[in-house]
């Protein structure tokens, strides 16, 4: 067993050695999660929870204003629902037809008569119009409650008290993508190394085979996933207003070191079954970006469409996702002793996985020579 | 194919026990791939490496070599046959067996990104070789292939040869009974080659028994106790090099002329009762068994004599070459 733990041990230096002066085995694993990070705040808008929209006021009158106000003033407990960036009538309606603009609230002139507002909205997709009505809504709402006209209040726009902006929600949940990437990318890189390298032999050739190498490929991922992960946290922390407890972050990476053990262990035995890094990395990449949008780090996993639940519901590393959000956002307190128990099991069965590698690697194909 | 056997008596086992340090016998291999065909990669293949000698394997490519290592250190097991090594059977005690042999492969299979001493550091951290004694190993393994200088660098910037040298090196970390040295020579300059022969006769001087690879006549016939020529997974013949030689009795007049020109005009004149071919300058005359060799020698320079110029001639003996394309054909392989 010593001798077991002492080549683990080897490899690891040999591991670290080699990650320092081969940069392009660490880059995917660290920039992966920063394009994702990047791409989400371009496309859904992540540095704000306010939607742009066009206000047309054609009445122009003291109750038109009260309008007008009540949308300005709307908001969750994050931020201004709207944000007006245009009230010239044609170019609001050139705007929409474009779809650059979501929603067209107009406010005609005889309001103060039909007590009715009108909304144009660019049907983006069936959910995000829907909130925009719900938000034109309960901005008309806040209007009719001031003047008693209509005393019924709505709470329908946030999931609870502590909840943070899309920002930060999003940079937390590609914090734990670029954990996972990053511990099940290294693994798989490191690892393939030794047949690019054709090495392998050299190991086979040890009292213990390849065994010890595969689990100093999981050392080395674990401990070195929290080094690959430190820009995304950075750009987060600095960028998109992710600035978790250090409590709840701390308790959050503990957590991950057992789930990192896991996905190290599975990226390990990805390499030993498609030999290449360059054959590793497209489907890793690929299963995890999905998952991130899928499992839980984009949006919380009850948020989502049915289908999307479903597939969270039966693919474990959601579970990442969605035990480890609310704790790291301060919805929750700690985990659960059952959460726990989870982890540690996914641990063992990395540990085993890697073992299961190294072991197999004896049975791999050799070429000419080997 | 001819497949002859050893021409002479095994020679007496030198170990205290008797028993020689490898030995297959009767082993055959098939490698079974599903939805392809078996093939047979070894067949009733039998041979024995005695203590404290350079046992050769000389091939063409492909014909089993590597194989033969591969079983020997337990990375395969026989469909058939038996195989011993250092009194253990590589498949069931493999861990115990792998702690007493080591393998220079064919390819320089190391860490490129790596320093020298580096890879020779974490070889030996892995191999189990005692941390107190693995920085002496290591200073000792360096300056014996002369690379204590470049030990810093990283091996991707080591020529072929001195990464030949630093495989032979790292083979010799854990100071093996056993050595297998697959093809240590391919591809290397002259001085490196040199280098590692001499390293090798050092090692069997030293008392280590050494199993070496190769498809170099020279290599075989200037390092080899014993030879064993294997062709498409059987053994053709085994003897020591002298045996071998003797087993192609082909001398040869050697004529040397100024050009090949002059080598092709001459050659006429030779091609009616003699067997003869021209090589570059050198026209190549094979003299029969029982010849009287000064009656040959002066019957083929009267039929020589009018056409161009000899510079020189000399008689050639036989070399492994010549038994290994007697006995191997000259066929390319795959």
């Amino acid at each position: 067993m010593n001798e077991m733990i002492r080549g683990a041990l080897a490899a690891h230096r040999r591991n670290v050695r080699l990650l320092r002066r081969r940069p392009d085995l660490v880059a995917q694993g660290v920039l992966v999660p920063l394009v994702v990070l990047v791409l989400c705040a371009i496309l859904f808008g992540s540095w704000g929870d306010r939607w742009p929209v066009g206000v047309i006021d054609r009445a122009d009158d003291a109750r038109s204003a009260a309008i007008t106000d009540s949308l300005a003033q709307s908001r969750s407990n994050v931020d201004l629902y709207f944000e007006t960036i245009e009230d010239d009538p044609r170019a609001a309606r050139e705007m929409l037809e474009d779809g650059r603009l979501q929603l067209v609230i107009t406010i005609p002139e005889d309001v103060a008569t039909t007590n009715e507002v009108r909304i144009s909205t660019y049907n983006v997709n069936t959910d995000a119009t829907k909130n925009l009505r719900f938000r034109v809504d309960d901005a008309l709402n806040i209007h009719d409650e001031v003047r008693g006209a209509l005393p019924a209040t709505v709470d329908l726009r946030t999931v609870a008290e502590e909840d943070v902006t899309r920002a930060a929600f999003i940079a937390g949940g590609v914090l734990l993508l670029a954990l996972l990437l990053g511990s099940m990318l290294l693994a798989a890189n490191v690892f393939a190394v030794e047949e690019e390298g054709r090495t392998a032999k050299e190991l086979l050739m040890s009292p213990f085979g390849a065994a010890p190498a595969a689990l100093g490929c999981v050392l080395t991922a674990t401990l070195l996933a929290y080094l690959s992960a430190v820009p995304t946290y950075l750009t987060g922390l600095l960028l998109f207003g992710f600035t978790p407890d250090v409590g709840s972050l701390v308790l959050v990476l503990l957590f991950m070191l057992p789930l990192l053990v896991a996905a190290a262990g599975l990226g390990v035995l990805l390499a030993q079954l498609l030999r290449q890094h360059r054959a590793v990395q497209p489907p890793v990449i690929l299963v995890a970006i999905a998952t991130f949008f899928v499992g839980g780090g984009f949006v919380s996993v009850p948020g989502m469409p049915p289908t999307a639940r479903t597939i969270a519901q039966w693919w474990p590393p959601s579970r990442v996702f969605e035990w480890s959000n609310p704790v790291l956002h301060d919805f929750a307190g700690s985990y659960t002793a059952g959460q726990w128990a989870w982890g540690g099991a996914f641990a063992l069965l990395g540990v085993a996985g890697a073992y299961w590698a190294g072991r197999r690697e004896l049975a791999a194909p050799r070429r000419g020579g080997q | 194919m001819t497949t002859a056997t050893t021409p002479s008596p095994e020679p007496a086992a030198t170990l205290a026990s008797g028993a020689p340090v490898a030995e297959l016998e009767h082993v055959d291999l098939v490698f079974k791939r599903r939805g392809a065909e078996p093939f047979q990669a070894i067949t009733d293949l039998s041979l024995r490496i005695e203590p404290g000698t350079v046992f050769c394997l000389l091939g063409p490519n492909g014909s089993g070599k590597t194989t033969v290592i591969n079983l020997l250190s337990g990375l395969l097991g026989p469909t058939d046959g038996r195989v011993r090594v250092l009194g253990m059977d590589p498949s069931r005690e493999r861990s115990r067996l792998l702690r007493r042999i080591a393998l220079a492969p064919q390819e320089t299979a190391l860490y490129a990104d790596l320093t020298g001493r580096e890879n020779l550091e974490f070889h030996a951290a892995y191999y189990g070789v005692p941390r107190a004694s693995a920085r002496r190993r290591i200073d000792t393994v360096l300056e014996l292939v002369s690379l204590t200088e470049r030990a810093g660098h990283r091996v991707g910037t080591f020529s072929g040869g001195m990464q030949r040298r630093l495989t032979l090196a790292r083979a010799l970390l854990t100071e093996p009974d056993l050595l297998f040295l697959d093809e240590p020579t391919l591809g290397v300059d002259v001085q490196s080659r040199e280098s590692i022969w001499d390293r090798v006769r050092g090692l069997a001087a030293e008392g280590r028994s050494v199993l070496l690879t190769t498809n170099y006549m020279e290599e075989a016939e200037r390092l080899g106790q014993r030879v064993c020529i294997i062709d498409r997974g059987r053994r053709v013949v085994t003897g020591t090099p002298d045996e071998l030689k003797a087993l192609t009795r082909r001398r040869r007049l050697e004529l040397t002329y100024a050009s090949a020109e002059a080598a092709e005009a001459a050659e006429p004149l030779l091609r009616d009762g003699y067997q003869v071919g021209a090589h570059a300058h050198q026209l190549l005359v094979e003299v029969p068994e029982d010849a009287d060799h000064v009656a040959f020698v002066r019957s083929a320079l009267d039929r020589l004599d009018g056409g161009p110029t000899l510079v020189g001639f000399r008689f050639s003996e036989p070399g492994l070459q010549d038994v290994f394309l007697h006995f191997t054909g000259r066929d390319l392989r795959d």
